[in-house]
């Protein structure tokens, strides 16, 4: 079946932050792994999972449309040196993706494409539940200072 | 050559060590004392040219941004950097972007 080429655009340049996200997730969760704050590590961990389930669901609706996916296209890699920046870049990830999924719904409605809308809706929902508890995380690290948030990290 | 860089990103600390094997990252402008080149990631590390070249008085400076940024590229120039190129440019070849500076 042939796609949208506005759908396709939208699917391929969400595809590429996807791809941005597992990676910054990964290196985030193997560094909070190596510094001892082993919590924060697995739920990292499980986001880049998260993520990478994302990504199939993208790349399976881009061969549905009889495209080829390109993974070779991959938005910018970051990783903080210390863990408040590594949420601060998370959660500008996740900004941005949401933002780009807002938009990416919106264009499947002007080409009646329901399929793809059905597949992107709940991306929205966990990508807010995400940015909901980087901000907890960040908003706990302002008020109970870094040293006694990491302090609690410990465990694990 | 003595080549100091202020970058917080520990992706751009990779590749910055990949092809400069000397490189010293610092934390602020007034560590930059002696280098000869400073390095500076203008998304984190903007505001501490003007120290870096109180530091380092006669070190080039190379600052690194987003491509569209001309702002930021205005301000570092205002700020004594030497020169300002984009991220794309500057990784694609570090080794030769300090060889230039």
């Amino acid at each position: 079946m042939q796609g949208h080429p506005n759908v396709l655009k939208a699917l391929d340049d969400l595809l590429a932050a996807e791809l941005a996200a597992i990676n910054t997730y990964f290196v985030h969760a193997r560094l909070q792994d190596n510094w001892g704050y082993k919590e924060i590590a697995q739920h990292i961990y499980d986001e880049s999972i998260d993520e990478m389930k994302h990504a199939q669901v993208l790349i399976d609706r881009i061969i549905y449309f009889d495209a080829i996916p390109n993974l070779n296209k991959m938005g910018r890699v970051r990783s903080g040196e210390d863990v408040p920046s590594q949420f601060a870049i998370a959660l500008e990830l996740e900004v941005a993706q949401r933002d780009r999924l807002t938009a990416a719904i919106a264009t499947c409605r002007e080409v009646n494409d329901e399929g793809t809308r059905v597949l992107l809706d709940p991306m929205v929902k966990e990508g807010e539940s995400t940015i909901d508890w980087l901000e907890t995380q960040l908003g706990l690290i302002e008020t109970l200072g870094e040293q006694a948030y990491l302090a609690q990290q410990l465990r694990g | 050559m003595i080549v100091v860089a202020l970058a917080g990103d520990l992706m751009d600390q990779s590749k910055l060590r990949g092809a400069l094997p000397d490189i010293r990252f610092v934390r602020t402008g007034l560590a930059c004392a002696g280098a000869e080149v400073v390095i500076v990631d203008l998304d984190r590390f903007g505001p501490e040219i003007g120290a870096a070249r109180v530091a380092a008085p006669t070190a080039r400076i190379v600052a690194y941004g987003p491509h569209a940024d001309r702002e930021g590229a205005a301000a570092a120039v205002e700020a004594g950097a030497d020169r300002v190129v984009a991220r794309s440019l500057l990784f694609r070849d570090p080794a030769a972007v300090v060889t230039d500076a």
